[in-house]
């Protein structure tokens, strides 16, 4: 199983957007999940997050990291890959799985566009069984 | 019977003018008496025991409640949104620990503080991102939402309190 710890993102996570904080749920979405979640898909194996061992949360890192998740790959194919462990809050697994999923896969069937504020790579996304590659320009200042 | 006590059985029979049905009952009295006393000072350690243990853990849930209260008090402009996730984070450990203790000691379950306060941080998020800040910006709004967090802590401490004397 892939492991992706954030404390070693960033003991010290920021909040959701890169124009706001510095290591923030964007960054580390683009930087380390997108690619390595869409490895794990490939491989078809899990992938855990683990949460565990840093100085805490901003609830909207999670949003924007779990929801973009979401956004990109579809609520089904993140449930069927995805375990994430949190032993020392573990009420932050229930609000990524009880509000976060929800709200992002929602807005994924609208289309609703998503917001990105740094210059990024382009990034994945699973499109009707077929992983594409997309690039989205800053859009918020 | 060993020979001593046969003399000795014989020695209060024979001074005391008590038959063998006398000397039984009064046996059976002290008997009686033994196990009172014992049953006393036994029910009195478990009693006081569980008491010292409730007062144990009142003192740690009132330390615990006056730690969420500070925890609030500081909410204020200017301190950074990593400050209080990483305050809340700290707190909330204390309880987790604390309240896998009540739910060994007294089989009680408490309600869950970390969610609230999660509810509260999640609010202080909201107000400092819409306007684009990475600190906290203490408005209007979310002195109404920290003091109805600070009414809501100290209900539900009162209410773990009641219910640990109560058990």
């Amino acid at each position: 199983m892939n492991i992706i710890k954030i404390k070693d993102f960033s003991e010290y996570p920021g909040l959701r957007s890169c124009n706001i904080s510095e290591k923030s749920g964007e960054e580390f979405y683009h930087e380390k999940f997108n690619s390595e979640f869409k490895l794990s898909v490939e491989n078809k194996e899990k992938i855990q997050i683990d949460l565990d061992g840093t100085a805490g949360y901003s609830p909207s890192f999670l949003d924007e990291a779990f929801g973009n998740l979401v956004y990109d790959f579809s609520l089904d194919i993140v449930k069927k890959y995805i375990e994430i462990k949190s032993n020392e809050e573990p009420h932050l697994i229930k609000f990524i799985e009880n509000e976060v999923y929800e709200l992002w896969e929602t807005k994924r069937k609208k289309n609703t566009p998503i917001k990105v504020t740094k210059d990024h790579r382009p990034w994945w996304r699973y499109i009707n069984g077929e992983f594409i590659m997309q690039s989205i320009g800053v859009n918020v200042i | 019977m060993n020979i001593l006590e046969v003399i000795i059985f014989n020695f209060y029979t024979n001074t005391t003018g008590l038959d063998n049905s006398d000397i039984i009952s009064i046996i059976g009295i002290f008997v009686d008496i033994a196990i009172a006393i014992g049953l006393v000072i036994f029910v009195n350690i478990k009693i006081s025991q569980k008491s010292r243990l409730k007062d144990f853990f009142i003192d740690d849930i009132v330390a615990l409640r006056n730690e969420y209260n500070e925890y609030t008090n500081l909410i204020s402009d200017g301190q950074t949104i990593q400050e209080c996730s990483r305050k809340a984070k700290k707190i909330n450990s204390k309880f987790a620990i604390l309240n896998d203790f009540i739910l060994e000691s007294f089989k009680m379950k408490i309600p869950q503080i970390s969610e609230y306060q999660f509810q509260l941080l999640t609010k202080i998020v909201n107000i400092a991102e819409e306007n684009n800040s990475d600190k906290v910006i203490y408005n209007d709004e979310l002195m109404m939402v920290v003091e109805e967090f600070h009414n809501k802590i100290n209900i539900l401490f009162t209410e773990i309190i009641c219910n640990v004397v109560k058990k």
